[in-house]
């Protein structure tokens, strides 16, 4: 039995079901975050886990206990908002102590508790600052150190990195990861942003329409994806659309080469399919190399564009009228094509996938593309 | 590029200077003439005069004694209400707010006709009592007071600090007088104000109801002196500013608060 269950929890705002016979487990201690895109449901299941909504049916267990009509101050959870929610009138020490007095913890040990939290989150100077004297950045270390200081049984995050740069972003992740260890605690997360879901997490809960689609470690959600809309969700996927020759051999006609898959093929024979490789699976293939290794898929084509990217580089192929994308790392002998210069490239034969059925969102390879193409 | 700049801070400072005249202009003509009691010489004898009449201070002391029922009875009403629905109804917020604005279309002799006929008879025979000039006030300042507390509740994010405070195990005592009334201390203080304003120089109700308040003083006085009403109104424009200027400063100092006249920041 998990730390926090969700039982077939539904939930309706009038005729509108938000949330849909929705199931979950988190394990005591595990970073679990809800990844997905706007309206699909994250949020309102946080919520009704921290007690703030009412689930329309279903069971929010805590510790093997129904809390689904318990209120949220008698839940024990610490929940960090999206907008920090310091209290105005109450310094950074006040504030990580409103829950420690509301708890009646003697003074002597609020007050230890207080530098503490503050150590923890390494602003030891800023205890008798108000919260418009501080940035954004370390009003949410504050507002961490308030939800924490209480001893919850979990941590639930709301988006709590939306409102920060860029930089600070990636410093907070990692400082709420860090956190999160050090003390062992359950937390659910709430994201709509994949990479910062993938480097958080120990598993992650993909979210559309209400319910979730997959259930994983963030390297399972990535290289095994459950259905199209993970697959086409998470990361930059290539797609490659033809009709199945050899389905024993996993064979696949792309524009008149063959592409073998490691993905089961049978009783799809003359059908059409979509295949899908991630960009960082391709490489740059050599004439040597041609036909030497028969687990490894080689196509020729034309480059489109090469987009630096920093740490790496995103070349931009056509095959027939397929656009690839390859990811290579960045160094300073890396030579880079020119548009319409020749190029072949492979990659393994289990890199290249089937996608799942059912329908994908804006696939990278069609939309993406041609937005970067034209 | 210069020269633009400098016609631009120019018409500033024009429009500026156009309307501090149009403001003061007719303020120190009043002033200048309550310092014309006496004939020939600038004198405070107009406000002697006033200070004198123990009908001044009577009516006064009266006005005052009503602005702070009105401001206790209608912050009681409407503070838990404008919560209520920021809260848990904000559906409800337009018709509230249409309700605010009532005061202002039905005129007050309507208002003090209405509380008469239904309350001169059992079995609620209220007229002659003070209690129904404060409903009556609290009807009258229900705009400002409402406004005034809805702004400030919009602009401390009361739904997320709410969930803040229950995430933290407070109740809902704890999350009223811990974070919402010190948080709302500039609207309550504006709200305070604004009403004690409105009921000092409130006439109609109290003219029709029979009560000796400071408003039918004032235009009683004007209707039979000359120099004392323009004393009274230098007097009652410093009670106004007055209050103000206490707003800014008990407001100064509160972590993020801004000053609040009448709902607006």
């Amino acid at each position: 039995m998990g730390f926090i269950e969700l039982h077939e929890v539904t939930k309706s705002f009038g005729n509108n079901t938000v949330i849909k016979n929705l199931s979950l487990s988190v394990e005591e201690g595990s970073f679990l975050s809800f990844l997905g895109g706007s309206g699909c449901g994250k949020t309102t299941t946080l919520r009704m886990i921290a007690g703030f909504e009412i689930p329309t049916a279903g069971q929010i267990l805590i510790e093997g206990k129904d809390v689904s009509r318990v209120p949220p101050a008698k839940r024990n959870l610490g929940m960090v908002f999206q907008n920090y929610a310091l209290f105005p009138n109450m310094t950074v020490r006040k504030n990580i102590a409103f829950g420690l007095k509301i708890a009646k913890i003697t003074k002597q040990e609020i007050h230890k508790r207080v530098d503490e939290m503050l150590a923890l989150i390494h602003m030891e100077s800023y205890g008798d600052r108000y919260p418009h004297q501080l940035s954004g950045g370390q009003q949410q270390r504050v507002a961490l150190a308030r939800a924490i200081a209480v001893r919850p049984k979990a941590l639930l995050l709301d988006e709590p990195l939306s409102a920060l740069d860029a930089k600070i972003r990636v410093q907070l992740r990692d400082d709420i990861r860090n956190i999160q260890q050090e003390l062992g605690i359950t937390t659910i997360y709430v994201t709509h942003d994949q990479e910062e879901a993938m480097s958080i997490s120990d598993r992650i809960a993909v979210m559309r329409n209400g319910r979730i689609e997959q259930t994983g470690t963030p390297f399972e959600i990535y290289n095994n994806p459950a259905t199209s809309y993970v697959a086409s969700f998470i990361g930059t996927l290539n797609l490659l659309e033809g009709p199945v020759v050899d389905a024993a051999r996993g064979t696949v006609e792309l524009n008149g080469t063959m592409v073998r898959t490691v993905s089961d093929l049978r009783g799809l024979e003359g059908k059409k399919v979509k295949l899908t490789v991630r960009p960082e699976a391709l490489s740059v293939a050599r004439d040597a190399d041609a036909g030497s290794y028969p687990d490894v898929n080689t196509i020729a084509g034309t480059v489109e564009m090469v987009k630096f990217l920093g740490s790496t580089v995103r070349f931009v192929m056509k095959f027939g009228e397929t656009f690839m994308f390859m990811d290579r790392f960045n160094n300073s002998q890396l030579v880079l094509p020119k548009k319409g210069d020749p190029i072949r490239v492979s990659f393994a034969i289990d890199a290249c996938r089937l996608l799942p059925e059912g329908d994908a969102i804006a696939m990278p390879g069609s939309g993406d593309v041609e937005e970067m193409v034209h | 590029m210069k020269n633009g700049t400098a016609t631009r801070k120019a018409m500033s400072w024009f429009w500026l200077i156009l309307g501090l005249l149009y403001f003061f202009i007719p303020l120190i003509s009043t002033f200048l003439f309550s310092l014309r009691g006496k004939k020939g010489v600038l004198s405070f004898v107009a406000y002697q005069h006033v200070f004198a009449d123990p009908k001044f201070l009577q009516s006064f002391l009266f006005s005052l004694q009503m602005s702070v029922y009105t401001i206790i009875v209608g912050l009681v009403l409407i503070v838990p209400t404008a919560i209520l629905i920021n809260l848990k109804i904000p559906k409800a917020k337009p018709i509230i707010e249409l309700f605010s604005l009532m005061p202002f279309v039905i005129p007050p002799v309507v208002l003090a006709f209405g509380l008469i006929k239904f309350y001169a008879n059992p079995p609620l025979t209220l007229v002659s009592s003070p209690a129904l000039l404060v409903a009556g006030y609290v009807v009258i300042s229900f705009p400002y007071i409402y406004r005034s507390i809805d702004t400030g509740l919009t602009s401390m994010d009361l739904k997320v600090l709410t969930e803040a405070a229950q995430s933290l195990g407070a109740g809902w005592l704890s999350i009223l007088f811990k974070i919402i009334l010190p948080n709302l201390r500039t609207a309550l203080l504006s709200a305070t104000f604004l009403t004690f304003a409105t009921v000092i120089g409130e006439l109609t109700l109290a003219v029709l109801l029979a009560w000796p308040a400071f408003g039918p003083y004032m235009a009683h006085v004007g209707r039979d002196l000359a120099y004392e009403p323009a004393a009274l109104a230098i007097l009652s424009f410093m009670m106004t500013w007055g209050s103000i200027s206490l707003i800014q400063f008990l407001s100064h100092g509160i972590p993020g608060a801004k000053s609040e006249i009448g709902g607006l920041h």
